[in-house]
């Protein structure tokens, strides 16, 4: 499956200016891979050490809020779009 | 000569610009991102180290302080090396990526890079030691330090426990010197095989706390040391240190000891001058009396403050990593406030000038001259 994601202002510093990307994946896990292994510089913010999502990712999917832990069972289809954010506390 | 402040923030870093040093120019980059630490090589490349508790670490080059390119690789640890529990809970609020979960060491902050024979250091808490040969593109552990056979027995100090002070030789290669929130000073006489713990002569009361190590690479062993508890002089690599107090404000502390407390320490190399900036520490860690003041050494043993342009009824503290000098003649010295503030002086500490405000609380602060 073909999905666009949606950088959050901070990552597209990482990809030029970058607003989206393209990913390809079953789940949004694999799109997040597919995204990594085609951008290392962005890899290492999408990814631990460990090969894991970071835990403070969120991505928003068919209008619901999907969460880290989240991501290797959500599917998602052709021509899906992944809007891509994180938490956040204070000033 | 036009000098560049790079100056990092939790939101980003302030890069400050003089063609005199009197009046100051400024601009905001890599807004959103933690900057931590930056350094320049030797063809005047700048790395600046970002660290995200979403986002994890990363490092970002330019060559004209404007453009910002991010590298391809950062220090990390590999999934399988031990992390240090202690740590581990100091850290738990910045938990990236649930890392913490699985026990492991991971690199939650670049606390200090360094350039030095053609490679790029990076300090890191947990603590430890990469180094770079192809000016960032690829990173090693230096295992001779990460796996040294004390580190068990390391203790975080409240800070968690990170590798901030890199020190190197520039007449020997194989010289190396860290320094290590609380695990103490290191060297290394063999290019980072094997290390030995240099603290003989430092009041540990409180744990090796040591703060922050300066010295000239060209004169490399002798070295001048803010330590949790005082300010400390060694003329043998490390080997002895001595206490070099006359002139700071020593204050007490709650256990009835008395110790000079403060966080950076730089030198102006041409003249061989030494600057601290003492808080009264242990407990309120603001200048003593709300008179912000820098302490300048000219023989290496006695102190005289200089507050000529400084604030009173002043109660932040500096960090670190926030002082700098510019290494021009006569030498420009430069610190930023945990309250936003960068303070300047042109004349080698003798008068002060606000250069900027206004920033977050100031994580860091180099000089480049341009």
């Amino acid at each position: 499956m073909n999905v666009t994601v949606r950088l959050p202002p901070v990552l597209r510093t990482v990809m030029n200016g970058a607003t989206g990307l393209d990913g390809e994946g079953a789940t949004v896990g694999e799109v997040l891979e597919s995204l990594a292994r085609a951008h290392p510089a962005l890899g290492l913010h999408l990814l631990d050490e460990a090969g894991r999502p970071r835990r403070n990712i969120i991505c928003l999917h068919d209008g619901e809020v999907v969460r880290s832990f989240e991501f290797a069972a959500r599917a998602v289809r052709e021509g899906d779009e992944l809007v891509m954010t994180n938490i956040l506390a204070g000033g | 000569m036009t000098v560049a402040l790079v100056v990092g923030t939790p939101k980003g870093a302030a890069v400050i610009t003089s063609k005199d040093r009197k009046s100051w120019n400024s601009d905001f980059v890599l807004r959103g991102w933690p900057v931590t630490a930056s350094v320049r090589d030797d063809k005047g490349r700048v790395y600046a180290a970002v660290n995200s508790p979403n986002y994890g670490v990363a490092i970002f080059t330019s060559d004209d302080l404007k453009t910002w390119t991010q590298l391809p690789a950062a220090p990390r640890y590999r999934p399988t090396d031990k992390g240090n529990p202690e740590h581990h809970r100091i850290v738990s609020q910045m938990d990236f990526g649930g890392l913490l979960k699985g026990g492991g060491r991971f690199v939650d902050q670049i606390w200090t890079l360094h350039f030095a024979h053609g490679a790029l250091y990076a300090g890191v808490s947990e603590a430890g030691l990469f180094v770079s040969r192809d000016r960032g593109l690829s990173w090693q552990p230096i295992d001779g330090f990460n796996e040294h056979p004390s580190r068990d027995g390391w203790q975080p100090g409240f800070g968690g426990l990170g590798a901030h002070t890199i020190l190197t030789d520039a007449n020997d290669p194989d010289r190396l010197w860290v320094g290590v929130s609380a695990a103490g000073f290191f060297r290394s006489d063999d290019g980072g095989k094997t290390w030995t713990p240099k603290n003989d002569g430092v009041n540990a009361d409180t744990g090796q706390c040591v703060h922050s190590v300066t010295h000239d690479p060209k004169h490399a062993n002798t070295l001048f040391r803010q330590e949790h508890r005082g300010v400390h002089r060694s003329d043998d690599g490390g080997d002895t240190w001595q206490v070099i107090e006359d002139g700071l404000p020593v204050t007490e502390l709650s256990d009835g000891h008395r110790c000079s407390f403060g966080f950076p320490s730089v030198m102006d190399r041409a003249s061989g001058r030494v600057f601290v900036v003492p808080l009264d520490g242990d407990n309120f860690r603001f200048p003593r009396g709300g008179q912000l003041a820098v302490y300048r050494t000219g023989d290496g043993r006695n102190w005289e403050a200089k507050t000529d342009g400084l604030p009173a009824n002043c109660f932040t503290a500096v960090l670190r990593g926030s002082m700098a000098a510019d290494q021009l003649d006569p030498g420009g010295v430069y610190f930023g406030t945990a309250s936003g503030t960068i303070y300047g002086s042109d004349d080698c500490g003798e008068s002060w000038r606000e250069v900027a405000s206004g920033l977050p609380r100031i994580l860091s602060v180099e000089a480049y001259p341009l």
